[in-house]
């Protein structure tokens, strides 16, 4: 009885305040919705106009054209046959590719120094950087199919892709991974793989993002706006145990944690057509045991703020940090070895692994075990420190 | 003859680090009593009366409440007593009648949430936020909100604080209806005029001792000049008639009129010899009462209540 009122108070409480609402529900609708825009803009992975120019005309050049064409990756256009009214158009946002096709000059040619090979050159815009990268990374995973397939025997020297630089590669690499797999034959050769998008990787990032602003921002404002204002003192008058209290407030905001999920699934999943592949239960677990782990990490953060405001930026201070390094935009397993061997003990980290290698990837839950006891560790060490600092009266 | 005593406080002391907040504090207060703490900012009233509530716990000293120790029995305790902490609020997201009714959950038995907010004209607006109220009826709702689980014992921590002059005065016949029920009243307040007007017993706090306890009249009686005359001599005071005066009892200039003089007096006699003795003088002006319980407090702990800490407004008002 009590419970219920204390629960249903809390509920009203943490619905009815708006700073609460907007970090558990909006900041993260807003990123899926970016993210789902931008990956909805991409029509599955296009990346955008190819403009197609063929100097070949030969058979190693229909071959590539048709590979390209089948790979959805691009929508090609041979609206141009010019290349440098080709790369005007580029530079103008009309296209953002030119693709130059060049057969072999023959031996003649050859003898004056001309292309012994047929050539293949992508001109990219430097606007572009966001899908240049996957763009070349495209033409690259091709040129690895065609050595595969030895389809062209004298195949060495096809492509000339511009290098990028050592850094882009690394940010870059996974995207090249979800593009590879898109294309139909190098998924059938590394098999049962479930076909993830970017955007499915963002989505569980974000799930889990969202879940931890919402606990961290939410029960941290919380708890410091009641004892701003005195309300947890005065419920120390009460005989009612404060123990009690904090349970139905915990409650409160672990169904509306899931409440939260729910809605970031049905926008993400119903309206951007993000995809979880299995572990459903597992999701659930997960969600249940971030949410605690970082409803105590907004315990503890209270237990040091004298206001509410005091605690909304301390845990935007701890929440946008954890935000980046968790790996919710990129997996943490592109970075450099000693940072991902740190950066993955962080708190948010192995829940968003996690989810991602079994709802996403497929992989069996018990090789998650070693990021649950992360998770619990944290769990116990904030939830031990907040209890010892958190001070419901002034003594 | 004497009512039960419900609160009972021995030799209370509380330190925080070097520092002494309560040096021994003691008293009594008896069933049905309005029963006030007076004392300026920092004196160690809120920290008493935090002590007897269960919010702080005593460095030595003891206190009880309705027969049972604070130290031991305050669950007990808590279900009789209603408290209203000094500027306290309550969930700002949740409606008055949500907030009762939450608190109402807490306790055994109680008053219903509508009852109790017609009990303080608020049955009108029992949809409505705390933060939507005016000051004086935010604190009509605090006050009331203690009274959720119909307490024997009701503690007013100042109830009046930053409050204007009429909201203030219907805070007072608040507090006099909750006396009139027979519940226990007792209030801090550094509002001189508030303590004479609501209780019938005071304490004297002064840097954590209890200086003087007793009834406001007890307190000015004991007083040994408790007659007070104000007077504006026309054309000044000779330097002879001021040193007869002072010699009959108290000569002071008045803190509230400029160029007025107040003499505090031992009696009716010495009053009759200091009205001859300006007889000659001749006065604009002339006022004889009893001296309040701000003479009292003046003289007692040698300051008066100054700077923010009293407003002007309710001063004025005397």
């Amino acid at each position: 009885m009590k419970l219920g009122k204390i629960f249903s108070a809390s509920v009203k409480t943490i619905y009815r305040d708006k700073i609460a609402l907007f970090w558990a529900l909006a900041f993260p609708l807003m990123f899926i919705a970016l993210f789902g825009l931008f990956s909805m803009g991409m029509s599955g992975n296009n990346l955008g106009k190819l403009a197609w120019l063929d100097r070949a005309g030969d058979e190693a050049s229909r071959q590539l054209r048709q590979a390209v064409a089948e790979s959805d990756v691009f929508t090609i256009t041979e609206d141009y046959t010019d290349l440098e009214e080709a790369k005007e158009a580029m530079r103008n946002n009309k296209i953002n590719f030119v693709l130059l096709v060049e057969g072999p000059d023959g031996p003649d040619g050859a003898a004056e120094g001309g292309r012994i090979f047929p050539e293949v050159t992508l001109f990219t815009d430097v606007k572009n950087q966001n899908i240049n990268a996957a763009a070349v990374s495209f033409f690259d995973g091709l040129k690895k199919q065609f050595f595969a397939a030895s389809m062209i025997a004298t195949v060495d020297g096809i492509l000339q892709i511009p290098d990028l630089d050592q850094n882009a590669r690394q940010f870059y690499s996974w995207l090249r991974g979800q593009l590879e797999e898109s294309s139909e034959p190098v998924r059938s050769q590394e098999g049962g793989r479930n076909p993830v998008k970017y955007f499915d990787m963002v989505f569980v990032g974000l799930v889990c993002m969202g879940i931890m602003n919402y606990a961290v921002t939410g029960f941290a404002i919380n708890l410091a706006a009641m004892r701003e204002q005195k309300i947890l003192k005065r419920l120390l008058t009460t005989p009612l145990p404060i123990h009690r209290f904090m349970l139905g407030e915990i409650l409160a905001f672990l169904v509306l944690a899931f409440v939260q999920l729910g809605i970031m699934l049905a926008v993400g999943m119903g309206m951007f057509g993000a995809k979880i592949y299995a572990g459903w239960w597992f999701l659930f677990l997960l969600v249940f045991l971030g949410a605690l782990l970082f409803l105590s990490l907004g315990f503890f953060l209270a237990a040091f703020a004298r206001t509410a405001n005091a605690a909304s930026g301390m845990a935007n201070g701890i929440a946008i940090p954890l935000m980046f390094l968790g790996g919710v935009f990129f997996p943490l397993e592109v970075l450099p070895g000693p940072f991902y061997q740190t950066f993955r003990f962080l708190p948010l980290a192995p829940m968003i692994q996690a989810m991602r290698s079994v709802c996403l990837e497929g992989d069996p839950v018990a090789d998650q075990l070693p990021r649950i006891i992360i998770m619990l560790v944290w769990l116990a060490v904030i939830a031990g420190l907040g209890l010892y600092f958190f001070r419901f009266g002034d003594e | 003859m004497f009512a039960e005593v419900v609160i009972e406080v021995r030799d209370l002391v509380k330190v925080y680090g070097d520092r002494r907040v309560l040096k021994g504090i003691g008293f009594e207060v008896r069933r049905g009593e309005v029963f006030g703490l007076l004392g300026e900012n920092g004196a160690g009233k809120t920290t008493t009366l935090e002590i007897i509530e269960g919010l702080r716990a005593p460095t030595s000293g003891t206190a009880t409440v309705l027969g049972m120790d604070v130290g031991r029995d305050i669950s007990r305790i808590k279900e009789r007593i209603g408290v209203q902490l000094q500027a306290s609020s309550y969930f700002e997201h949740l409606t008055l009648l949500e907030i009762l009714d939450l608190f109402r959950s807490f306790y055994d038995r109680g008053l219903e949430p509508r009852e109790l907010l017609s009990l303080v004209g608020l049955q009108d607006r029992g949809g409505m936020r705390v933060g939507q109220l005016s000051g004086g009826l935010r604190q009509r709702f605090s006050i009331v909100a203690a009274l959720v689980n119909d307490p024997d014992v009701v503690f007013l921590d100042e109830p009046t604080t930053g409050l204007d002059p009429v909201a203030r005065r219907n805070l007072w016949d608040l507090v006099r209806n909750i006396h009139e029920k027979g519940k226990t009243v007792i209030l801090t307040s550094h509002y001189l005029e508030e303590v004479e007007a609501l209780c019938g017993r005071v304490a004297i706090i002064k840097e954590g001792e209890i200086i003087a306890t007793d009834t406001v009249a007890g307190l000015i009686l004991q007083q040994e000049n408790p007659v007070r005359l104000d007077f504006l001599p026309r054309g000044g005071l000779s330097g002879d008639a001021r040193s007869r005066l002072s010699a009959m009892g108290v000569l002071q200039e008045s803190s509230a009129r400029a160029g007025e003089l107040t003499l505090f007096l031992k009696d009716m006699e010495g009053l009759k010899a200091a009205l001859r003795e300006l007889e000659p003088v001749g006065l604009e002006r002339m006022a004889v009462s009893t001296a309040s319980l701000e003479d009292v407090f003046v003289r007692l702990t040698g300051g008066r209540i100054t700077g923010e800490e009293m407003e002007p407004a309710g001063r004025a008002a005397r």
